[in-house]
């Protein structure tokens, strides 16, 4: 009975937060062993939550996802209950505060990509002074210069004759053949990234102008399970998508941008596959995970079961994406960008770890498989150029991380979401109208742990309500208790070596008995997972010379987690390594 | 601070070294299922797909719309600040399109806009802005749009 109404109430908890993802809330993450141990938090705000994670090179960065993929990496495979803090605000506080993120955002991004880009002028200038052929530009290798006069590309460019003028792509050539000499002449070691978008265009240019053919590697290989053929709709479809890239090209090729090569090599690329999907009656996709760079997935030692699961899900996900976008014709790019994803995950046998972390809607990897291009030679000393290229790139690394860098005290993933927060509005009053109190108030000293953080919001901030979020363990024993109620049930589910739900992994750490659903007898199960640890090391040591130290290590770290639940403190819940 | 979370602090403290924000290629090492956790985020982007414009469904703009509206109005606010260049100006554009999916920004309607809204956030006179609004063809949709963008902030 207590177990039919737990699992009622974790159930319905669940349902009315997912059903109120709207509005604005703080979210505190229980701590788990190992990277989680100390908590976490973050803000959901209209169904999509921000938060700071210590990233590229001790950078703490702000991360966007959906509420959904945050609640399956954190409640579902780290297996740590979440407590939603709903704010009593109105939707214009919520659309400041997202603003707020977004320009933190924003600035990442930008100082980022500046970073980038003085990197690849190191690259550059090296293979320059070494002769070697210069680094391998993207978007380039979606289109090959070894398949001339394709039809396809023929009919485009006869197109664009009759819309544009027969002169048009001859004179784009032209102009940026001029723009490559003049750069390259002047040799402004400055203005590199205006040489790479140059050649870009120029390769456009040259594809549009010589019908260059889709290079058969810039495309998802996808399985037999996920080549269904072509539906009516799904080619009508298609046939909206050539009419909207025709366009497109046309614009791109008319417009003013220097920057405009890729977007219009990627235009191209993506027509010649759309046309290649009508011709075979097939899908044919870009692979949205190739581009320089970018390294291919490493395999994984998953069951063959689990993979078998990954490309059934991936080979659904894609018939969905194709009747959503394809089927109902929503073919803007950034939807039909989804649907290059999905296919390059299900052509990696459903993984897409290879596209690094999750942005705030899908992954958003553009195709942009690679090739290097011809450069004329760039003029001046070379030496000193990338002796000073180098220094350049020295003071932008010391810039971000005097900017970003991460600190456990002063910058974590409390302090910044705090001050981002409050950095919503004008002033300390307008923050206290709008939200009830400071996220960050200069008289907590601990406030940068993340319980501490939480607990001030609960207190001090205007906040409606609390929603408690069950752990993926906690969602599981109320059902497997109710399926089989009993005291046997009970104790079988409370080890980990017995439990029907869990099964034990070295990054847990080594461990007896479960203490997250228990609190008298905490110190008691500390107790004996400290002795279990004891044992577990002896039995590492003996077998270390078999697995590098990895059961040791399992072990000591058992033997540490223990050492809170003998204080009735619980870290340790374990964790999970798919989703069901 | 109830003793719980007291003892909970103690123990954390005491650990302190390890319980650092939690790195980001650790998504990817610690459970090892991203690929699911990419899944449904795609998943819940083809669901808000099916709920907003374009397809019977509330008008709204999807999120990754809304979410580029807001990140290029801001963009804008903080670009004009600065001292970078309009091909600067038009990088930074470029790659904040693409983290949204989209390289052909020009023919989204919503940039102009947002960045109208975002040049009156960074408080540009009426003067700058029918002076920016002259730079780019007053005539032009998209001089009409950033004008409107820039007199009615969130309409």
């Amino acid at each position: 009975m207590r177990a039919l109404a737990l699992a009622a109430a974790l159930a319905a908890a669940l349902c009315v937060f997912d059903a109120r993802a709207e509005g604005l809330g703080f979210v505190y993450v229980s701590p788990n062993v190992g990277l989680a141990s100390g908590g976490h938090a973050a803000l959901v705000a209209d169904g999509t939550v921000y938060h700071l994670q210590n990233g590229d090179e001790g950078l703490l960065l702000l991360v966007r996802e959906g509420w959904s993929a945050f609640h399956l990496v954190y409640a579902e495979l780290e297996n740590r209950p979440l407590e939603v803090a709903v704010l009593d605000v109105g939707p214009e506080v919520t659309e400041r505060v997202q603003g707020s993120f977004a320009r933190l955002y924003v600035e990442q991004e930008l100082e980022l990509a500046r970073r980038e880009s003085l990197r690849e002028d190191v690259r550059w200038l090296e293979a320059y002074a070494q002769g070697r052929p210069t680094p391998q530009l993207r978007g380039a290798g979606l289109v090959s210069p070894d398949a001339p006069g394709d039809p396809d590309a023929a009919w485009l460019r006869a197109l664009l004759h009759v819309r544009l003028g027969r002169d048009s792509l001859t004179r784009l050539r032209a102009e940026s053949e001029r723009a490559v000499d003049t750069l390259a002449r002047a040799g402004d070691p400055t203005r590199l990234e205006a040489l790479r978008e140059a050649l870009s265009l120029r390769e456009a240019a040259r594809s549009l102008d010589g019908a260059f053919g889709l290079d058969a590697r810039a495309v998802s290989a996808l399985p037999r399970e996920a080549d269904d053929p072509l539906a009516p709709a799904e080619r009508a479809g298609l046939e909206a998508l050539s009419t909207h890239l025709e366009q497109t090209i046309g614009e791109l090729v008319g417009s003013a941008r220097p920057d405009r090569g890729y977007a219009l090599l990627l235009a191209q690329a993506r027509y010649l596959a759309a046309r290649r999907s009508l011709a075979t009656d097939h899908l044919v996709l870009l692979d949205a995970f190739a581009a320089p760079g970018r390294a291919e997935v490493v395999p994984d030692d998953v069951a063959d079961t689990v993979r078998a699961k990954r490309r059934v899900q991936a080979a659904g996900l894609l018939r969905r994406g194709r009747e959503q976008v394809l089927g109902a014709a929503l073919v803007d790019e950034a939807n039909f960008n989804l649907l290059e994803e999905v296919a390059s995950i299900t052509a990696r046998d459903g993984r897409a770890d290879a596209a690094g972390p999750l942005s705030e809607m899908g992954l958003r990897k553009l195709p942009a498989r690679g090739r290097s291009l011809e450069s004329p030679p760039l003029a001046g000393e070379l030496a000193s150029a990338l002796a000073d290229a180098r220094t350049r790139l020295r003071e932008e690394d010391a810039r971000l991380r005097a900017r970003w860098s991460y600190d456990l005290v002063s910058r974590n993933c409390i302090t910044e979401l705090a001050r981002a927060t409050d950095g919503a509005f004008g002033s300390p009053e307008e923050v206290e109208r709008a939200l009830g109190a400071a996220a960050s108030p200069s008289d907590e000293r601990l406030g940068f742990i993340p319980f501490v953080f939480f607990d001030r919001v609960r207190e001090r901030m205007r906040v409606s309500r609390v929603v408690g979020i069950p752990s993926r363990r906690e969602l599981e024993l109320a059902r497997v208790l109710r399926e089989s109620p009993g005291t046997l049930t009970r104790l079988r589910e409370s080890t980990a070596y017995t439990s029907s739900i869990y099964q034990p992994l070295a990054r847990d750490s080594a461990f007896l008995l479960f203490t997250d659903d228990v609190f008298w007898r905490r110190p008691a199960y500390g107790a004996v997972n400290l002795l279990f640890g004891l044992g577990y090391t002896t039995y590492g040591l003996a077998a270390a010379p078999f697995d590098r130290g990895q059961r040791v290590g399992a072990g000591l770290a058992g033997m540490m987690w223990s050492l809170p639940e003998l204080a009735f403190v619980n870290v340790r819940k374990g964790s999970f390594d798919r989703a069901d | 601070m109830n003793p719980r979370r007291a003892l909970l602090a103690a123990a954390l403290i005491a650990t302190l070294p390890t319980f650092g924000c939690k790195v980001i290629s650790a998504i990817i090492e610690m459970p090892s299922d991203s690929s699911a956790g990419s899944s449904r985020s795609i998943a819940g982007s083809f669901d808000a797909m099916s709920t907003s414009s374009g397809s019977g469904g509330s008008g709204e703009p999807t999120p990754n719309k809304a979410s580029y509206q807001r990140d290029v109005r801001q963009y804008a606010a903080v670009f004009v600040k600065g001292t970078g260049t309009r091909d600067d100006f038009l990088r930074g554009l470029a790659k904040i399109a693409e983290d949204h999916g989209i390289t052909h920004w020009e023919s989204e309607t919503v940039t102009p806009r947002a960045i109208g809204e975002g040049l009156r956030d960074a408080k540009l006179s009426e003067a700058q802005m029918d002076a920016f609004v002259d730079s780019i063809g007053r005539d032009t949709p998209a001089a009409q749009l950033a004008l409107d963008g820039y007199r009615h902030p969130g309409g």
